[in-house]
C-alpha cells in the first residue's frame, strides 16, 4: 500500500519532468499500458484476499485517475509549448516603427484660443465675432475714444485708402453685439487684431480674447471673481492674482489683472473694468438699468507664459520643429 | 516719467520706504515701471503715466496722489511772489481764446549771460532723463518738471513787439529748436509776435527767439493751451514734446502765475536780474469749467459689488482735494481744476474704488441663470476641422493678414491690390485674398531650414471685392509637399501628389456627412498647374480650388500640392435621417474598360450612377493603368467593380446581369469604350 503511493508520487514527478511529448508517451505506456505498472496493480487485486480487496482497489484507482489527470496537463503544455515555439519562429522585429502618418499639431495660439473659449463658454458667455476691417466709428468712436483722444496713439492703427482701418482690438465686437442683440448680454469675441508695431513682445497682427457681461447688478466684484477663477484654469493650478487701477477709455473703473509669478514677481495678463455708461449708450444699452463688466486679453501672450515661449515672433514663423512641439 | 524720491518727498512725504510708496501708487493706477538707484544714492520712480492722469506729469501731482493714497499732508510750499522792480513788459494777446485762453508773460532784464545752471537742478534734471542746456531754458523744464506747467523762455531781444497765441496761416512757415522746417497748416496753434511765428505753441519754440550764451533779457511764456487745440498736431508733426504730452492731456489751467513765479525765483538766485510785472491775460469764460458730479451711494455700491460707508467715501474724495456736499442720494462732488479727467459719476466710483483700494473690493461670483448650449448639430466646429488635418499629419500654421505684392500678384490676376495706408514696410503693404502666398513661405521657410516634408494649413480671413469695398471671408487652405508619407522602412517613397492633397479634401468635405454634394471640375486657375487643377464646387457654388503650383511659381521639384476651402461651405452641415441597411447579399461584378484617353473617369462614374437604377450600391475605381501594350496607345485601362444590393430581396444573377449589359452598352455608345475580356 505504501509502495503504491511511493510509486504514484514518484511518477508524478516524472510526468511532470517529462521534455517531450514522446517522452511523456513512454512514461504512460509504462504506467497505464496493457502492461503498464498500475494496469498490473489492477490485475492483481483479484488475487488478493476479498476483505482487502475494497481498500487496496480504492487506492489503486484513487493512483490511476492522479497520474491520467497529470498525463492530460503535461500533454497540453508541452503542445503549447510546441505551438508557442513554432510560431516564435515566424516571428517579427516588433522594434522596427510603425507605419504611416504620424499626427502634426494645432497652432499653439488657436489652441489657446479654443482652451480660452471652452473655460469662458463654461461660464455662461457665447462666442461672436466680427470684421476685421472696421471704421472709426466701432474701433474707436463707440468706445469712448473721439478724434484726437490721446489713447488712440496707444494704438498705433493701420489705415486703408479709404477711411477704414484695421481693428486694434476685438472691442467692435462688444458694440456691434450689444446693438445687434441688446441686454442682458454675455459675449466673448475671439480674433485678430492689428497694431503698428513689431519687435520680441510685438507683432503687428496678434490675436484677442474679449467678454463682455451686461445685466443688472453685475458689479467690479464680479469680474474680480470670475478673472481669477478664469486665471486658475487658465493655468490648472492655484494662482494668486491683484487688480491694479489702470486706465482704458471704455471702461470705469478699470484695472489691470497681475499673477504671481516665480520669486515675487507680478505679471500683467489682462486689462478689464466696468463698460463705461458712454459705451453702454453707443451699443443701445440703457446704463440706469444695466451694468456690465468687459475685459480682454493678448492670446500670445498668455500662450507664451503657458508654453515658455520667449519671442512672439516664433508663433508666425511656422517652423514645423516649433509647432511639432505642440500635442495634435 | 522719472522722478526723484527726495524731490517727491519734499513735496508730501508719506512715512513709508520707497518700495512701499511705488507698490501703493502702482496698485492706485499711477504705474511705477521701475524703481532704480540714480547718483548719489538717490532713488528714482520711474513712472508710465496712462494718458487719463496728466495731473501726475508733475513732482506736485505725484505728490498730490501720495497725499491722498497715504493720508498725508502735502507740504505747503511757499513760492515767494517777486515783486516787479521794473515796468517792463509784452502784453499777452489771446486772439484765438477757445484754444489759448490763459497766457501769462514776464520779462526779466539784466540777466548775468555767464551764469550757469545750479547744481541741484542740473542733477534733477539728469535724473529725470532731461539733458540741461542753458540756465534759462534749463530752469523752464525744472519748473515743469515740478508744477506740470510747461514754459517757454524767448530773447527779449530778438522779439518784435507784443506776442499772441493765434491759428497758424495755411503754409506759414517757422523754423524750431531742433531744426525742423514746419510749414503750418490753420489748425495748427502759434505764439507770434508782430511780425512772425515764434513758437508752435504747446509744442516747441522757434529758433529765432531762442535764448541762448548773450541772452541778457527773457520773456518767460506759462500759457494754459486747450488740450483739442494741441492734440494730434505734435503727432502729425512729428515732434512729441514734453510740452505737447502734457498740454494734450491737460494741464492746471490755474498753475500759470505760480510757475513763472517759480522760474522767477530759481532765474534771479542763480543769475540776477530785473524782473517786470506778471502779465496774466485770462479769458474766463473760455477757461475749463469743473462741472458738479452727482455720485449716488446706489450706483456706488452696484458698479463696485460692495457697500462702503458713507465717511469712508467722504475722506477719499477729500483727501483727492474735491469740493464735497452731502445730498440725499449721497453726494455732490466738483473736483479739482486739475483733473481732466472726472467727467461723470463711473469716474469718481473709480477714485472712491482705487483709493479704498481694488484689493479691498471682495470677489463675488455672478448668480446668472443657466442656459442650455446653442452648439448645432448642422454647424461644424472649426476645431473639428483642424483635428481632422492635424490627425492626417498637417500643421497649422498663423500667417500675418498683408504681404507683399508680388508674392501675392500670381493668385488673384487682374484684381486690384488691397493696400493699406500705412504699411510697416513693403513686404506687409497689401491684404491677403488668398492663404497660399502664406503656406508657401511657410514651406520655402521650413525647406531652407532642412525640413522638406511638409504638411501645412491655416484658417484665416481672406479679403476681397474692391479697396472702396472690402469684403471678408474665412478661408481654410492647405499645402502639401515632400513625401507622401514620411520616409520610413515600411512604404516605398513616394512624391505627394494631386490624390494625396484630394484624399485629404475628401476627407474634409466628408465631415459634413456621407450623402454630400461637393464636386470636382477641372479648371484653370492663375496660381495652379494647367491639367492638374480643379474647382470645387457644392451644387453649382464655386467653394473652393485644388491643385499643383504652377510651374512657374514654383522654384524646387516636385512642385506642392495646394487646396483651399471657403469655411463656412465646409462647416456646413446637417443631421442625419436614417435609411434602412440591406440583409440581403450583395453581389459584385468587376469590369475591366479600355477607354480613350479623353475620357474621364469621372464621367464614366457620373453617367454609370445616373442609369444603372436602384439596384447599384456603389462603384469602386480599382484600377487605372495607362501604356499597356496591349492596348491602342491613346486608350487606357480602367477596373470597375459594379455593387448590387436589393433593400427587399436577394439578387437573381439574370437581373445583375441585365443591368451590367445595360451599364456597358450606355458605355460603349456614349464614350467609345470597350470591354476587355
Amino acid at each position: 500500500m505504501e509502495d503504491l503511493q511511493n510509486r504514484a508520487r514518484e511518477a508524478l514527478k516524472e510526468i511532470e519532468s517529462a521534455a517531450t511529448p514522446e517522452a511523456l508517451e513512454k512514461l504512460r505506456v509504462g504506467l497505464l499500458g496493457r502492461k503498464g505498472e498500475i494496469t498490473a496493480q489492477l490485475k492483481a487485486l483479484g488475487s488478493l484476499p476479498p476483505e482487502e480487496r475494497p481498500s487496496a482497489g480504492k487506492a489503486v484507482n484513487e493512483a490511476k485517475k492522479a497520474i491520467s489527470a497529470a498525463i492530460a496537463a503535461r500533454k497540453q503544455a508541452l503542445s503549447n509549448r510546441r505551438l508557442d515555439e513554432e510560431l516564435s519562429g515566424g516571428g517579427i522585429d516588433v522594434t522596427l516603427p510603425g507605419r504611416g502618418i504620424p499626427p502634426g499639431a494645432r497652432h499653439p495660439v488657436t489652441r489657446t484660443i479654443g482652451r480660452m473659449r471652452d473655460i469662458l463658454t463654461g461660464a455662461g458667455f457665447s462666442a461672436r465675432s466680427g470684421p476685421e476691417v472696421e471704421d472709426e466709428f466701432h474701433n474707436f468712436t463707440a468706445l469712448n475714444m473721439p478724434e484726437n483722444h490721446p489713447a488712440r496713439a496707444m494704438h498705433d492703427t493701420f489705415y486703408l485708402p479709404s477711411g477704414m482701418l484695421l481693428r486694434t482690438h476685438t472691442s467692435p465686437v462688444q458694440i456691434r453685439s450689444m446693438l445687434a442683440e441688446g441686454a442682458p448680454l454675455k459675449i466673448i469675441s475671439l480674433g485678430r487684431v492689428f497694431r503698428r508695431d513689431s519687435d520680441q513682445t510685438h507683432t503687428p497682427v496678434f490675436h484677442q480674447v474679449e467678454g463682455l457681461a451686461v445685466d443688472e447688478g453685475v458689479s467690479l466684484a464680479n469680474l474680480k471673481s470670475l478673472l481669477h477663477e478664469f486665471a486658475e484654469r487658465f493655468f490648472e493650478r492655484k494662482v494668486e492674482v491683484r487688480f491694479r487701477a489702470s486706465y482704458f477709455p471704455f471702461t470705469e473703473p478699470s484695472a489691470e489683472m497681475d499673477v504671481r509669478w516665480g520669486e515675487g514677481g507680478w505679471l500683467e495678463i489682462l486689462g478689464c473694468g466696468m463698460v463705461h455708461p458712454a459705451v453702454l449708450r453707443h451699443g443701445g444699452v440703457d446704463p440706469e438699468r444695466y451694468t456690465g463688466y468687459a475685459f480682454g486679453m493678448g492670446v500670445e501672450r498668455m500662450a507664451m507664459l503657458r508654453y515658455g515661449v520667449t519671442d512672439i515672433r516664433r508663433f508666425f514663423e511656422n517652423d514645423i520643429r516649433f509647432l511639432g512641439q505642440f500635442a495634435p | 516719467m522719472k522722478i526723484d524720491t527726495a524731490w517727491l518727498r519734499e513735496w508730501c512725504d508719506p512715512g513709508v520706504g520707497d518700495e512701499d510708496l511705488a507698490r501703493q501708487l502702482t496698485m492706485a493706477g499711477v504705474e511705477v515701471d521701475d524703481l532704480v538707484s540714480g547718483p548719489d544714492g538717490s532713488s528714482i520712480l520711474e513712472l508710465a503715466l496712462t494718458p487719463n492722469r496728466a495731473d501726475c506729469f508733475s513732482v506736485r501731482g505725484v505728490a498730490r496722489e501720495v497725499s491722498a493714497l497715504f493720508s498725508a499732508p502735502l507740504t505747503a510750499r511757499n513760492i515767494p511772489r517777486t515783486p516787479a522792480v521794473i515796468d517792463a513788459r509784452r502784453e499777452p494777446g489771446l486772439v484765438a481764446p477757445e484754444a489759448c485762453p490763459r497766457f501769462a508773460g514776464r520779462v526779466i532784464e539784466g540777466l548775468d549771460p555767464a551764469a550757469e545752471t545750479p547744481e541741484f537742478i542740473r542733477k534733477r534734471l539728469v535724473a529725470a532723463g532731461e539733458r540741461p542746456q542753458h540756465l534759462l531754458v534749463d530752469v523752464t523744464n525744472y519748473v515743469m518738471l515740478e508744477m506740470g506747467q510747461p514754459m517757454h523762455a524767448y530773447d527779449l531781444e530778438r522779439l518784435n513787439g507784443d506776442l499772441c497765441a493765434r491759428w497758424a496761416e495755411t503754409g506759414e512757415r517757422l523754423s524750431l529748436l531742433d531744426g525742423t522746417e514746419l510749414k503750418l497748416d490753420s489748425d495748427v496753434l502759434v505764439i507770434a509776435d508782430e511780425r512772425q511765428a515764434v513758437a508752435a505753441a504747446g509744442i516747441m519754440g522757434g529758433l529765432g527767439s531762442a535764448v541762448g550764451d548773450g541772452t541778457s533779457s527773457v520773456l518767460l511764456e506759462s500759457a494754459f493751451f486747450a488740450p483739442g487745440a494741441v492734440a494730434g498736431r505734435a503727432r502729425r508733426l512729428g515732434l512729441q514734446t514734453e510740452a505737447s504730452l502734457r498740454f494734450e492731456r491737460g494741464v492746471d489751467p490755474s498753475g500759470q502765475v505760480e510757475a513763472i513765479e517759480r522760474a522767477t525765483e530759481l532765474i534771479i538766485a542763480a543769475s540776477g536780474g530785473k524782473p517786470g510785472p506778471v502779465i496774466d491775460s485770462v479769458s474766463e469764460k473760455d477757461l475749463p469749467q469743473r462741472e458738479a458730479i452727482d455720485l449716488r451711494r446706489g450706483r456706488l455700491s452696484a458698479l463696485l459689488g460692495v457697500e462702503l460707508p458713507d465717511g469712508d467715501v467722504s475722506a477719499i474724495l477729500m483727501r483727492l482735494t474735491m469740493s464735497v456736499d452731502e445730498t440725499e442720494a449721497g453726494w455732490r462732488v466738483t473736483p479739482p481744476s486739475f483733473r481732466f479727467d472726472l467727467a461723470g459719476e463711473a469716474d469718481l466710483v473709480e477714485e472712491i474704488a482705487r483709493v479704498h483700494g481694488y484689493e479691498n473690493i471682495p470677489e463675488t461670483p455672478a448668480n446668472w441663470s443657466a442656459h442650455p448650449s446653442a452648439s448645432t448639430e448642422r454647424q461644424l466646429d472649426p476645431d473639428r476641422v483642424r483635428a481632422l488635418l492635424v490627425d492626417r499629419g498637417y500643421h497649422e500654421c498663423l500667417n500675418y493678414s498683408f504681404l507683399d505684392e508680388a508674392s501675392h500678384k500670381p493668385f488673384h490676376s487682374g484684381r486690384p491690390e488691397l493696400e493699406l495706408a500705412n504699411p510697416l514696410s513693403g513686404e506687409l503693404s497689401v491684404l491677403r485674398r488668398s492663404l497660399w502666398p502664406g503656406l508657401l513661405r511657410n514651406y520655402r521657410t521650413n525647406r531652407d531650414r532642412g525640413t522638406t516634408d511638409a504638411r501645412l494649413f491655416e484658417i484665416g480671413v481672406c479679403f476681397s471685392g474692391t479697396p472702396d469695398d472690402i469684403r471678408e471671408e474665412t478661408w481654410l487652405a492647405g499645402l502639401l509637399a515632400g513625401g507622401a508619407m514620411p520616409e520610413q522602412w515600411g512604404a516605398r517613397w513616394r512624391d505627394a501628389d494631386f490624390f494625396d492633397a484630394r484624399g485629404d479634401v475628401e476627407a474634409i468635405l466628408a465631415l459634413d456627412g456621407p450623402d454630400r454634394d461637393f464636386d470636382f471640375r477641372a479648371a484653370r486657375h492663375p496660381g495652379l498647374r494647367p491639367g492638374r487643377s480643379v474647382r470645387v464646387l457644392r451644387g453649382e457654388d464655386e467653394v473652393g480650388w485644388l491643385g499643383e503650383l504652377h510651374p512657374e511659381l514654383s522654384d524646387g521639384t516636385p512642385a506642392p500640392q495646394l487646396f483651399a476651402l471657403r469655411l463656412d461651405a465646409v462647416l456646413e452641415s446637417r443631421a442625419t435621417r436614417v435609411s434602412a441597411v440591406s440583409r440581403f447579399p450583395a453581389v459584385r461584378r468587376d469590369l475591366s474598360l479600355a477607354a480613350p484617353s479623353s475620357v474621364q473617369v469621372g464621367d464614366l462614374l457620373g453617367a454609370i450612377r445616373s442609369h444603372a437604377g436602384e439596384l447599384l450600391r456603389e462603384v469602386i475605381v480599382f484600377d487605372v493603368y495607362e501604356g499597356r501594350k496591349s492596348l491602342n496607345s491613346d486608350a487606357r485601362s480602367v477596373g470597375l467593380g459594379l455593387i448590387f444590393q436589393s433593400i427587399s430581396r436577394t439578387l437573381t444573377d439574370a437581373e445583375v446581369d441585365r443591368a451590367v449589359a445595360g451599364t456597358v452598352s450606355l458605355l460603349v455608345e456614349t464614350f467609345g469604350i470597350s470591354v476587355r475580356q
